[in-house]
């Protein structure tokens, strides 16, 4: 974002609140889950932080008939419900709901676009948005071309007399590569780049946001971030969870799709990447770019090697039975859709030559954590050998991203006592403990950037399609692979194939 | 010593989740504490099992005394009587460090596992357990194979502390912890092991140079006097020990005499002259050393403590070699 443009010009270096210009927000699909659980709370959230202008405006769209009261009831319910700030001042929801209109409407019913936009018009006379727009696509990604191609239709994506159109789009940004470029190229024909917001809520969590200046904001660690002290670096999403309500969904994608190619992905290219020359849109995502196609795509043999799939077999999760991802509502019964992916990737730069990284992601593990674990090499000579220290573990790194969120490094310290006892002791930093103010969501973050018109932490077309450059090989060969999904107990760490895939470099994955 | 600063902030639920546990433990512990800065002290995760409700006073009583050794969070597993469901009890006690300027916080947890969930305890266990941190299993009775919720456990844990003498005696408790240990995925101790301690320290200081080298020339014979019956546990770990540090020609018999104690005295003679004798006296917690070079010397040998037992065991990170060795060669007796 340039300085002329951001809304603190007046005094860019001072510590003032960023605060976005007044704007229509609005949501289509807004009767779904999204809406109740995620972003109703994110608006109401940052409404509460004063973090919108009081002129904000939010309409729902949808097919769901429904009034504003409705509308305004659904918004309600999901706040009592997912908030993380209770409702404690009822004048203050009064005016939040005050500001929330409804509308139904057919996604492929042009007319319904047209009377979207008179009734945006006149909110912007009645509540003085300015003629500013956001569209939150909370839809199916089968929905977005025909979106994004009647907000055209009905003049709404139009940016004129320093008015924005913003859109955004959340994941899955396609199935492949092809799929990725079709949806992108029919989102072009309505919005320019600048206009397109892909989100990956991953971006807008706080630890995520950490590693930057964990990285770049220290030090001591960037001399020692490359493949002369990093011996393998493990990034997890674990997920204790089965598919829950969205088998139908889930069956169609799996986990390479849902996690590997966007998180994984998106962490992978923070924790890596060079730094950048500075913390805005333009260079953080070239530097992504830059590592992502540094990454080795896979091939055939790559593919059998050092990537494998698995599924979940009926088991105990969290002391309570689990049943098999074939028995899930929504699932089909003979499905060969992947629920745990675990992978080796290279990097082919100067920083990591040499380095593996090594990703997974399952449902139904035993617990819920999303980390990136850093294993330093060991220390090359240990002067200890007379006092029966048989080994050192190396120095351990292990950034959490949810949940406890924070950082630990491990290192070896003496046991008080007359002998030579070594036992590894952490260093820890935990956000909990550290801040007594609580983290945002990952939504407020993100909305209020994307409001701002800071695309830092939205995803680049060029990443997403680099992305898919690497997986595609992958996905092509799962098409064909007649060796079947390597099955995991529900509650296990996942299938011992992954272990083995460690195993063969003399690794093992963290337990976590 | 850390001093409590007030009361344990506590919570109880019966029929929970397990992510509702975790919830009240993150809560619990960001209302604790004063203004001094509060800090978590874990060095490890302890997971501990109480064979019953009335084992489960006694164990939590010890593993709340390893406090200031090995602050950790604790988690105690019960097995309960009902029907499938999970009680528990959360507790978050602050202290004031000794410098008296921090706030050290300490975590307990009780699981009282009903059911089938029991045998599936390592489910309930791995999301309340710090993943930056060691996992040591105690397991405060002899191992058992055969028990799903054993097995559950050792797969969680990095290390794995029984105390087979509290169920088992000589030879049955013998081949139980070999087995244990030869077959676990993390490395197995035990509290008997950790008993023998003192007795090898003793020997090994009495036995050195010339007299060590008779020893291991040999012929050896080493006799452990053991109370009338089969010799216990500690006995066997300690003949075993002794044939493995002295060389496998060393020649181990168990006598009998009238005493209390798991190991009443032990004697080593080369050519049929004795080099060492160590002879305990119950009435003052004394030995009595005689070797070739003199004595008699009476040397201190405090009863075993469990707690410092213990606290000695959860030290050690990795394998234990002279107990697997130790084991390897006792179980020919």
């Amino acid at each position: 974002m340039s300085e002329d443009t951001s809304p603190i010009a007046l005094d860019p270096a001072s510590r003032l609140t960023r605060t976005p210009p007044p704007a229509v927000i609005v949501i289509l699909g807004a009767s779904g889950d999204l809406t109740k659980r995620k972003l109703g709370p994110a608006l109401f959230n940052l409404a509460l932080q004063r973090l919108l202008p009081p002129e904000t405006a939010i309409v729902g769209f949808a097919r769901t008939e429904m009034t504003d009261d409705e509308f305004r009831a659904n918004i309600r319910a999901g706040i009592d419900a997912h908030s993380r700030v209770e409702v404690t001042d009822e004048s203050v929801w009064e005016g939040f709901a005050s500001r929330l209109r409804y509308m139904a409407g057919s996604f492929d019913d042009a007319a319904a676009f047209t009377r979207l936009a008179t009734l945006l018009g006149e909110i912007d006379e009645t509540m003085g948005t300015a003629g500013n727009r956001l569209y939150y696509l909370a839809t199916a990604p089968e929905f977005f071309p025909l979106i994004a191609t009647n907000l055209g239709g009905a003049g709404l994506a139009e940016e004129r007399d320093g008015r924005f159109a913003r859109i955004v789009v959340e994941k899955p940004f396609g199935t492949d590569l092809a799929s990725a470029r079709a949806l992108n190229k029919q989102l072009g024909q309505t919005f320019h780049e600048q206009q397109v917001y892909r989100i990956d809520h991953y971006l807008g969590k706080e630890t995520v946001q950490n590693l930057l200046v964990f990285r770049f904001g220290n030090a001591i660690f960037e001399p020692i971030w490359n493949r002369r002290y990093v011996d393998h670096v493990q990034i997890t999403v674990s997920e204790e969870i089965g598919v829950e309500r969205r088998g139908g969904y889930y069956d169609q994608n799996g986990a390479l799709r849902d996690i590997v190619q966007n998180h994984l992905m998106q962490v992978l290219a923070v924790v890596a990447m060079e730094p950048p020359a500075r913390f805005d849109a333009r260079d953080v995502r070239d530097e992504k770019v830059k590592l992502l196609r540094a990454i080795r795509s896979f091939d055939e043999d790559s593919a059998d090697q050092w990537a494998l799939r698995g599924q979940y077999t009926a088991g105990w999760v969290g002391g309570e039975r689990a049943p098999a991802y074939r028995q899930e509502q929504g699932v089909d019964t003979a499905s060969s859709t992947e629920t745990y992916v675990a992978m080796r990737l290279e990097i082919d730069n100067w920083r990591w030559a040499g380095t593996p990284f090594y990703l997974r992601t399952g449902k139904r593990l035993p617990r819920r954590a999303t980390e990136v674990a850093i294993r330093f090499k060991p220390a090359p000579h240990l002067p200890f050998a007379s006092t029966g220290v048989e080994s050192v573990d190396p120095n351990l790194l292990v950034l959490r991203i949810q949940p406890d969120e924070g950082a630990s490094l491990t290192f070896v310290a003496k046991v008080p006592g007359p002998q030579i006892d070594l036992r590894p002791v952490n260093m820890d930093f935990a956000y909990g403990t550290s801040f007594l103010r609580s983290s945002p969501d990952a939504y407020e973050r993100l909305l209020l950037d994307c409001l701002l018109g800071d695309a830092t932490l939205f995803i680049r077309w060029d990443e997403v399609e680099r992305a898919w450059e690497i997986m595609d090989p992958l996905v092509e060969r799962w098409k064909h692979d007649d060796r079947g999904l390597a099955l995991y107990e529900a509650g296990s760490w996942g299938p011992v194939e992954a272990d083995e895939l460690l195993a063969r470099e003399g690794r093992t994955w963290r337990r976590l | 010593m850390a001093t409590p600063v007030a009361a344990p902030a506590v919570w109880t639920g019966q029929r929970v989740r397990i992510a509702e546990v975790a919830q009240h433990l993150r809560e619990l512990r960001a209302g604790v504490g004063d203004e001094r800065s509060s800090t978590l002290t874990s060095v490890m995760n302890l997971v501990a099992w109480a064979p019953d409700q009335a084992a489960a006073a006694d164990v939590e009583a010890v593993a709340d005394s390893l406090r200031d050794h090995h602050p950790s969070r604790a988690i105690i597993v019960v097995p309960g009587d009902g029907g499938d469901r999970i009680d528990a009890k959360v507790e978050v006690m602050s202290s004031v460090a000794p410098e008296g300027t921090r706030t050290l916080l300490f975590e307990q947890i009780i699981l009282t596992l009903h059911g089938a969930i029991a045998a599936h305890a390592g489910s309930a266990v791995i999301p309340l357990l710090r993943s930056e941190l060691p996992t040591y299993l105690w397991w405060p009775t002899a191992p058992d194979p055969s028990s799903p919720t054993f097995l559950e456990l050792v797969r969680v844990a990095d290390r794995v502390v029984t105390e087979t003498g509290r169920s088992l005696r000589g030879r049955e408790a013998l081949s139980q912890l070999a087995a244990a240990t030869a077959n676990s995925t993390a490395p197995v101790t035990d509290l008997a092991w950790a008993v023998l301690t003192a007795w090898r320290q003793v020997l090994s200081t009495s036995l050195r140079g010339e007299a060590l080298t008779a020893v291991r020339a040999g012929p050896t014979s080493v006799t452990i006097t053991c109370p009338e019956g089969e010799p216990a546990l500690e006995s066997l770990l300690l003949g075993g020990w002794l044939a493995d540090v002295l060389g496998d020609h060393v020649q181990v018999t168990f006598a009998q005499a009238a005493g209390s104690e798991d190991i009443l005295g032990v004697k080593i003679d080369v050519h049929g002259t004795c080099v060492v004798e160590l002879v305990r006296d119950d009435a003052d917690n004394h030995v009595t050393l005689r070797t070739a070079a003199g004595g008699p010397r009476s040397l201190p040998l405090p009863p075993p403590n469990r707690r410092e037992l213990l606290a000695g065991e959860l030290e050690l990170r990795g394998h234990d070699r002279p107990l697997e060795h130790a084991l390897a060669k006792a179980v020919r007796f």
